[in-house]
């Protein structure tokens, strides 16, 4: 794209460069000119106007691309707004994220669209991708104006949590969805297995007398919609799945060809049910976090690839949300900001699983089910590049969120994979803990 | 009484694969000996030379439609059709006109049932009062006056959770749920099956997805509680696959088919032929072959007639208001032997299993199914190469798209309980 203004020129010397669209995984210099990557290479000669950025020890990846984010704007701002949330994303590495609607906002209209879409431009940090409603109010009743708010700029459709009973109404939105290219992103919950359920149904459910959700609730509902996608030929993102037996119907049906990929949030590969028996509202999450055999099926999951994406299933709320009875506390981890930490940490530094195979489950892919150009470091692609540390090791700390909500159950873990710095469109937005947004020619341009 | 002898038959136990030409001597209601040359003082001989003899056929799924629906059928009249179909034992299913959902509801079954000679009559309980999917049925009390399985036969139970706990219930009592798995949001407004045809006379379809779904979730929930699971009339190639996953995961699940799923194809609906309407629709060609298949290698455990008897004006009507279903008792036998048994694709020992000893074996009916001394003496004898056309049936239903269709066998004797109730074929009172 001709730009009228000054370029943008930078060289990010001596990194390890991370390609996952490639499997590139080497020492190497990227040159970023406007808003794309000109070249990627060794020793790159510098032509002089270049800012040179010394990123020897670091690595050099693409930004991460989350798709399960929600927000509160605009009813609940002291949720979350949008500006809390893109703060937020920049600050965890993420360059563009899905937004999807909640019980606050429900983005069944081409106007909302609109407005999320605006809204996040202004900021001019990172991208707001628009998830839309598949039904009207979340309602599960009449399907929502899928083809509008797909001319608007939404990239797929979900119902969030409120998950379709209805096989034929279910099935005729795959169909529509498609026709507008839409990624369907399904919630894997039969509605009434689980309702009034708030803790995992087992052993700590009895505990605790807490009303549960057995595991079955989910599988019962992958199984319906994998026989749905395998129906209509439609492909399909389940999201998130979080027992053994999902993952075994979804590696099932992978064999026999059925186009459908999904994702997990790093709870529920890292915690358990057991931690529930305390009451603790910070663990109450939606699917509720499983047995210990769950999250290491889910973790093994993760790493044969059998789950595609890692996403943060973002959920910002109150302290007043959370700091209540564990039966009427809201559910949800607010958790863009510690993804990548997280992931890096537990499946890389100290699992089996490649960086390049990380960064397809946090970027790659993630941007193939969003139909976003990003996941990508290679000559002509977008510059969303991440900068990160990962020699030091530090302890997350609520309290320096970003994002409104500090409902975190991973406050103290010792985590290591401190993003230092984040492009956006070829612009540094995010430099050793400071947001520095593009500034408003630079947006204006857009 | 007198002892019976029945001399010179081809004697076929399909549980133990014994199969002989040997005699069976009858004693009060069981059977007292098999062998060769039975001598029996004062004992009447019946010669059924070149006939099969065989234990008394089961049939699993029957609406008999007492009480509520008496002009559709009988407990009488369907008791009679059984007997002419050489069926010694029936299970019916609850969707009555007042529903088998509590137990003198069944006691009133049984009564009836003891009026007239004639087949043993099971009763299935409903799994749901008045099969609303909203509250569990009696399921205990009616255990305790013999419901040999639950059933909300007809309807499905859309709610999982209610699902759950009805298996979670038939579990404590060891009576198996009988699943009409369907996903009603995929067959609603649909009369036949979706495809080529049902776009070509301009029907709404029913898929086949909407069995797979709900078999899915069954097994699933059968695996979560570890209850004993029935699939009623499987019909599909992806019904049948779904659950010999479920077997091979170790989940107690048995299925079943009815002949008109592996003798007929969607085609038959012709030329809007409600005959040939039922529930599941009469499927592809790929889903009978999937079916005659199954059969073969053993994949499907029963065959059932799923008997659905309607009166005239519930048929003779436009394809898309008239009743779902067609009467089975009588021609059940005929279709296995013209459809199976003939062609050489299943032997005769294999074809009677699915209705003797394995629906006897699921529903843990005593002493029934088997052709052994010890064992009630239900017998039926049939003639394999006797060809037959049927143009009225015993049944009130007439509703059958074989009339007037030539098959091949039918049922020459029928003994229930030592009694003689079909002779050469006609049925004896009395």
């Amino acid at each position: 794209m001709e730009r009228a203004g000054k370029r943008n020129k930078f060289l990010i010397k001596g990194g390890r460069v991370i390609d996952p669209s490639t499997g590139f995984d080497d020492r190497a210099d990227v040159l970023i000119v406007g808003e794309r990557i000109k070249k990627v290479g060794k020793s790159i000669t510098p032509e002089g106007q270049e800012t040179i950025i010394e990123a020897k020890d670091k690595i050099v990846m693409p930004g991460i691309v989350d798709t399960n984010v929600h927000i509160s704007e605009p009813t609940r701002y002291d949720r979350e707004t949008i500006g809390s949330v893109i703060r937020s994303a920049v600050s965890g590495g993420v360059s563009a994220f899905a937004c999807k609607s909640n019980q606050d906002v429900i983005i069944d209209h081409q106007a909302i669209v609109a407005y999320l879409l605006r809204s996040a431009i202004e900021k001019g940090l990172a991208k707001l991708l628009p998830v839309c409603a598949m039904t009207t109010k979340l309602k599960g009743e009449n399907i929502a104006e899928i083809g509008q708010m797909s001319e608007m700029g939404a990239r797929a459709c979900s119902d969030n949590t409120h998950s379709i009973m209805d096989s034929n109404l279910q099935r005729r939105i795959l169909e529509y969805a498609y026709a507008y290219g839409l990624t369907p992103i399904l919630y894997p919950e039969d509605r009434y297995l689980a309702s009034g359920g708030v803790i995992n149904e087992g052993y700590f459910s009895m505990l605790t007398g807490l009303p549960a959700i057995p595991s079955i609730a989910e599988e019962i509902m992958v199984n319906r919609d994998l026989i749905l996608a395998e129906m209509t030929g439609v492909p399909i993102h389940i999201a998130p799945i979080t027992t053994e037996g999902s993952v075994k119907l979804i590696r099932e049906a992978k064999d026999a060809g059925i186009m459908v990929t999904c994702e997990t949030c790093p709870h529920y590969f890292l915690l358990t049910d057991a931690l529930c028996k305390d009451f603790n509202p910070l663990y109450k999450v939606k699917p509720p976090l499983r047995s210990e055999r769950d999250k290491s099926a889910i973790m093994r999951a993760v790493i044969d690839g059998t789950i595609d994406v890692i996403s943060s299933d973002h959920n910002p709320l109150t302290y007043s949300d959370k700091d209540t009875e564990f039966l009427v506390a809201e559910f949800g981890i607010s958790g863009i900001e510690t993804l990548f930490s997280l992931s890096y940490t537990y499946l890389v530094d100290r699992g089996s699983l490649g960086m390049v195979e990380l960064l397809r489950r946090l970027s790659y892919t993630p941007s193939k089910i969003l139909k976003h150009s990003g996941g990508r470091i290679a000559t002509d692609a977008i510059a969303d590049i991440a900068i990160v540390d990962i020699r030091d090791e530090y302890e997350i700390n609520p309290v320096d969120f970003r994002s409104r909500g500090r409902n975190t159950p991973f406050g103290g873990y010792k985590v290591k994979g401190r993003v230092e710095i984040l492009f956006i469109d070829g612009s540094i937005v995010y430099k050793d803990g400071k947001i520095t947004p593009k500034t408003v020619s630079e947006r204006l341009r857009e | 009484m007198r002892d019976t002898i029945l001399r010179g038959g081809i004697v076929l136990d399909p549980e133990s694969g014994f199969q002989d030409t040997a005699d069976v001597l009858i004693r009060g209601n069981g059977i007292e000996e098999i062998g060769r040359d039975i001598r029996a003082r004062g004992a009447e001989e019946i010669e059924v030379d070149g006939l099969y003899v065989l234990p008394g056929l089961i049939d699993m799924h029957v609406h008999l439609r007492e009480p509520g629906q008496e002009d559709k059928e009988t407990i009488e009249t369907g008791r009679l059709s059984a007997v002419k179909g050489g069926f010694t034992s029936i299970v019916c299913k609850a969707n009555t006109g007042q529903i088998i959902d509590r137990p003198e509801m069944v006691d009133f079954i049984h009564f009836r049932a003891e009026e007239t000679p004639g087949p043993n009559v099971f009763p299935v309980g409903a799994v749901t009062k008045s099969l609303k999917g909203r509250w569990l049925a009696m399921i205990g009390e009616m255990a305790r006056v013999g419901v040999v399985a639950l059933s909300d036969d007809g309807s499905s139970v859309y709610d999982t959770e209610m699902m759950r706990e009805a298996l979670l219930y038939a579990k404590r009592f060891n009576l198996p749920v009988i699943s009409h798995t369907e996903d009603t949001t995929l067959t609603e407004g649909g009369s036949i099956n979706a495809g080529f045809i049902s776009f070509r006379m301009g029907l709404e379809g029913i898929p086949a997805e909407s069995e797979r779904i709900h078999i899915t979730r069954d097994c699933l929930l059968a695996r979560d509680t570890g209850a004993k699971l029935h699939i009623a009339h499987c019909s599909t190639r992806k019904g049948i696959e779904e659950v010999k996953k479920a077997k091979r995961n170790g989940i107690d699940v048995t299925v079943e088919t009815a002949p008109h799923y592996f003798a007929l194809n969607e085609e038959a609906v012709g030329d809007f032929e409600t005959n040939a309407k039922m529930k599941p629709p009469l499927r592809s060609e790929d889903d009978r072959q999937a079916v005659v298949k199954a059969l073969k290698e053993g994949d499907i455990d029963i065959i059932s007639s799923d008997h659905a008897p309607h009166t005239i004006p519930d048929k003779d009507t436009v394809f898309e208001l008239a009743s779902f279903g067609i009467v089975g008792l009588e021609t059940t036998l005929s279709l296995i032997i013209t459809y199976l048994i003939e062609p050489g694709t299943i032997s005769p020992l294999k074809a009677f299993s699915y209705i003797t000893y394995k629906p006897a074996n699921r529903l843990g009916l005593d002493k029934k199914g088997r052709l052994r001394e010890g064992f009630d003496a239900d017998i039926t004898v049939i003639d394999m190469n006797r060809e037959v056309i049927f143009d009225t049936f015993v049944s009130k239903g007439q509703n059958s798209p074989f009339r007037g269709k030539r098959l091949n066998g039918r049922a020459e004797y029928v003994f229930v309980g030592g009694k003689i109730v079909l002779k050469r074929g006609e049925l004896v009172y009395g």
